[in-house]
Formats: structure tokens, C-alpha cells, sequence
């Protein structure tokens, strides 16, 4: 334990001198209340705060991708498959307005999150989780899946080098699993063109699927997944998990956030004003004692968390995947031994041979 | 033993040195005769199988060119237990006097044992063969892809699927 907090100490602080040798960027903070019409006299609101280049900051800093998904998060739980933000709405913010609001509204964003199946109940720790890192109107429902984000990573790039294989017109999107069918979910999509346009094409699309089944049928569903040119051709998800902006849709949320007093006030960053100057090598020297105390933090509680349980001849196993543990144990413990006469009888077919 | 040591041996075994055979055949009488009691479901064919198993190894051992030896010969088990299938309708169950004259008492009481090769001998072929194929012949999933023939990832979700049946069956929590 030791040499671990001197070895993240060490990372620390080797991030504090990159800080400084790099020289970080001013940046500024603005506080601005969320959900309500500023009074007048309210100079913390103010649409000044808000910068008109999308490249250096907007209010959400997701405005600028569709895609938000595991890589999206840090610190992701082992026992998590995929999160997926299936869509995000009411945010407010439409870049070719010519003017713009003085507040923005919480966005909507629904959620889709994996867990893999013979782990506790972790939906409250998920949920709480999300709205760590996104503290808006999220709406997440949970599912099952038999494998971990690694391995159904790899079983996606899988299912990707045969999809481009097939054509090249279309590629593997998502990769879900789904409860009932107990199969792969697989989703196709056909790449946009220099417009942005991708249209369908029903041969293409049935003769994609009929390779994939061919190779993966018993274990996936092959579905199509139509993104009406939303990503540009030299946009395409390297991760392959993309989320949907829908500017129109308001899908029914229960907001985790209410509109009251005591509602976390939403955070714009813009690139550079003349208030609220923060030193730059102390925000440097703060996320990274931070950042050493997060994962110190995590360690611990990790390690406590993940309950330890005895097997009947004394061992510790661990309850994540406690189940898997002890099938495979029961498995291995079940393996025949064949009686010792076999292999003089082997060696006599080898010497009459 | 390693694949590393495994060549060494095979080596040797080229060279007719029965020490070796018998070196390699102490590793693998387990997992050979585990995978092919549950592959045929019939602890006879079984031992015809596994006789056949080693004879070969012997006569015609792996090419030193083959980087897995252990995958390429579980192969040829699952190949042999494949064919010795095809000559034999398969059972449902194994039945409990048969399997007693294969099992070996050398831990857990065989009541236990028999629920486990139940739970197993209810899955699909395929994925009762992954299962003792990386669970009792230690391969890894890659390996088990060249020996069923299957995509690694497919290898890998039939897999998770099996443990799930399993500790259904055998009512893990």
C-alpha cells in the first residue's frame, strides 16, 4: 500500500512539472446559475460569458460530439459494460441561432448502461456515477450483459474486421448485448458520403448481415442503425459507439436535478476575460494532489467494497464474479482422471506397433 | 507444462525417448480424458478416444514448426471425440454406474461431481467443449479458436453464456 501512495505521489507531482514546463492555458470560470431567468441586476449571468467559437468552449462541453460513451468517463467500474448516451436533448444551444439565449437549460440525456451479470446490484452506484460527471436530467436504464467492456470490445473489433471484410460501405457501430435473446445485438451503418449523406441500401444491408450471420449468427442479431448522414465521413467513431444529437426530441425524463435553490450551478468556460484570473500553475498543482487523492480514494474504497467470502475449504474469493469463480472451480474439480491400466495398454499398442 | 516445455519433449519423443512420452502423458491424461468423457457423454468411447489420443501423439508427433502444440492437440482430441460421436448416438445423461467406473475419487465427493457433469452435459456441444477445453486444458480463448474453429469473440461469449447456464444449474449465487 505503501509503495503504491509513494508511486501515485510520484505521478503527481511528474504531472505538476509537465504543468508548469508546458505552460497551461488561462482559463476562466463563470458561475452561472441553472433553469432560471437572471434578474436584470444579475451580473453573474451573462451571455458574454458564452463564447461564440464552438472550437474554445461552450456552456456543455459535449455540444461539440455526438459521441458520449465508456471512453467518455473515467474511473469506469470493472463491472461495466458499456454506457451509452443514446440521446441528448433541450440543451438549448443552437449554433447557427444569431442570438443566444442569456441562460441554458439542463439537457435531457438518456442513458443506456451495461452490467455485467453476476456482479451485485450496482444501479445506484451507476446512477450516481453518471451524474458525477454529467449533473443534468439524465434518464438511465440498466441491462445485463455476460461480458466486460474488454471482452466485448474485442468481440466488437471482431465483428468489425468482418463487417469491412463484407463492404465498404458499411461498418459495425454498436455492440450490445440483449437480455432476452441472451445475444449480441450488432448494429450496422452505412458511412456518409462527402455530404453528408448516407443513404440506404437494402441489398447492401441484407448481404452485410448474411456474411455476419454466416460467422457470428449463433451469438448475434444483426440490426441496422440509421444516422441520417449525422457523421461525416471523416468524423466516423473510431470507438464505433456513438451517441445522437436530437436538437428536436424531448423524450420524458426524471430529472435527477431539480430547479431549486439547491441545484449545482452549471459551469461556462470560456476562453479568456478579464475577470476572475486563477493562477494556472496552481489549478495544475491542485488537479494532480487531486488526482493522487482520487485514486488513493478509489483503491481503498474499491478494496472495501468488493465484499470477500470464504469458500468451504478456506479460501477468500471475492464476490465480483464470485459466481464465475466458483462454476469454473467446480468445473476444473469435476475432471476425469483415467485409470493408470490406459497407459500400459497405450504403450503396448505403441511396442506391438 | 508450457508449450516451450512441451516441444522440448515432443522433441525427444521424435527421437523415441518414452521418458518424454510419459512425461507428456502425466500432464495431459487429465484434460484429454476430461474433454473426451464430455465431448462422447460415454466413458467407453472415451477411452478409445484418449488411447487413440496418445498412440498418434506418439507415432506422429506435431510438426516443431507448430507454435502451440498443446492447442494442436486438444484439436485433434476434440477431432477424434467428433468422429467417435458420429459412430455413436449420444446420450443424454451418464449414466451414474458408468461414470463410475471413469471418475476418480481424488477430492470433492462424487456427488458433487456427478451435479457438475449433469449441469455440463445439459449445454450445448459447443459450449460444453469450450468449457473444460479452457477451464481443465488450460487453453486460452485464441487457442480454443483454432481448435473448434470458431471466432475468438465467439469463443469468448459462449464461454460467459456456459458459466451463466451452469451456475443457474448448479444454483451458485
Amino acid at each position: 500500500m505503501m509503495k503504491l501512495i509513494k508511486r501515485i505521489f510520484t505521478l503527481a507531482l511528474a504531472a505538476v512539472f509537465l504543468c508548469v514546463s508546458a505552460g497551461a492555458e488561462e482559463l476562466t470560470v463563470t458561475e452561472v446559475s441553472s433553469g432560471h431567468r437572471p434578474a436584470p441586476d444579475d451580473s453573474a449571468v451573462s451571455n458574454d460569458a458564452v463564447s461564440d467559437d464552438l472550437d474554445t468552449g461552450t456552456v456543455y462541453p459535449f455540444v461539440n460530439t455526438g459521441i458520449i460513451s465508456y471512453r467518455s468517463f473515467t474511473n469506469v467500474p470493472e463491472y461495466v459494460s458499456f454506457i451509452f448516451c443514446v440521446s441528448v436533448s433541450n440543451m438549448g444551444f443552437d449554433p447557427t441561432a444569431e442570438e443566444q439565449p442569456d441562460i441554458f437549460p439542463i439537457p435531457n440525456m438518456t442513458w443506456k448502461v451495461g452490467i455485467v451479470n453476476d456482479t451485485p446490484d450496482r444501479e445506484q452506484e451507476m446512477t450516481d456515477f453518471i451524474y458525477e460527471q454529467y449533473p443534468y436530467n439524465n434518464n438511465i436504464s440498466f441491462e445485463e450483459c455476460s461480458l466486460t467492456y474488454d471482452e466485448r470490445d474485442a468481440l466488437r473489433l471482431e465483428l468489425r474486421d468482418e463487417a469491412e471484410r463484407l463492404s465498404d460501405k458499411m461498418y459495425c457501430d454498436t455492440v450490445l448485448c440483449d437480455e432476452e435473446s441472451e445475444k449480441i445485438n450488432v448494429n450496422l451503418a452505412f458511412f456518409a458520403d462527402e455530404n453528408g449523406n448516407a443513404p440506404y441500401d437494402e441489398e447492401e444491408f441484407q448481404r452485410v448481415k448474411d456474411g455476419l450471420i454466416s460467422k457470428f449468427g449463433d451469438i448475434a442479431v444483426v440490426n441496422f442503425v440509421d444516422h441520417d448522414g449525422q457523421i461525416p465521413v471523416d468524423q466516423q467513431p473510431e470507438s464505433g459507439e456513438s451517441g445522437r444529437y436530437e436538437p428536436e426530441s424531448a423524450p420524458e425524463t426524471r430529472p435527477l436535478i431539480t430547479e431549486t435553490e439547491e441545484t449545482r450551478p452549471l459551469l461556462s468556460v470560456t476562453d479568456k476575460t478579464d475577470n476572475n484570473r486563477i493562477d494556472p500553475y496552481l489549478i495544475c498543482a491542485v488537479a494532480a494532489l487531486a488526482l493522487a487523492a482520487g485514486i488513493i480514494l478509489f483503491a481503498v474504497l474499491k478494496k472495501k467494497s468488493v465484499p470477500v467470502f470464504s469458500t468451504a475449504d478456506g479460501r477468500e474469493v471475492t464476490a465480483v464474479k464470485s459466481g464465475t469463480k466458483q462454476v469454473e472451480e467446480a468445473v476444473k474439480n469435476a475432471e476425469v482422471t483415467p485409470d493408470d491400466r490406459l497407459y500400459e495398454e497405450i504403450v503396448k499398442k505403441i511396442e506391438n506397433s | 507444462m508450457t508449450d516451450s516445455e512441451l516441444k522440448l519433449r515432443l522433441d525427444a519423443v521424435r527421437a523415441g525417448d518414452m521418458t518424454a512420452f510419459e512425461e507428456i502423458y502425466n500432464d495431459l491424461k487429465t484434460p484429454v480424458m476430461t474433454l473426451a468423457v464430455r465431448m462422447t457423454g460415454d466413458p467407453h468411447t472415451a477411452e478409445d478416444i484418449f488411447q487413440e489420443v496418445f498412440i498418434k501423439l506418439y507415432r506422429s508427433p506435431p510438426d516443431p514448426t507448430i507454435a502451440k502444440p498443446r492447442a494442436y492437440i486438444f484439436r485433434m482430441a476434440s477431432n477424434l471425440a467428433i468422429d467417435g460421436i458420429r459412430r455413436r448416438q449420444r446420450q443424454n445423461e451418464i449414466p451414474l454406474e458408468e461414470t463410475e467406473d471413469v471418475l476418480s475419487c481424488k477430492g470433492p465427493d462424487l456427488e458433487e461431481k456427478m451435479d457438475v457433469e449433469k449441469a455440463l452435459s445439459a449445454l450445448p456441444d459447443a459450449e460444453r467443449s469450450i468449457v473444460t477445453l479452457h477451464v481443465n486444458g488450460g487453453l486460452k480463448f485464441r487457442e480454443i479458436a483454432q481448435v473448434t474453429g470458431l471466432p475468438s469473440g465467439t469463443v469468448l461469449w459462449k464461454y460467459r453464456r456456459a458459466l451463466k447456464r451452469l451456475r443457474t444449474f448448479l444454483e451458485i449465487k
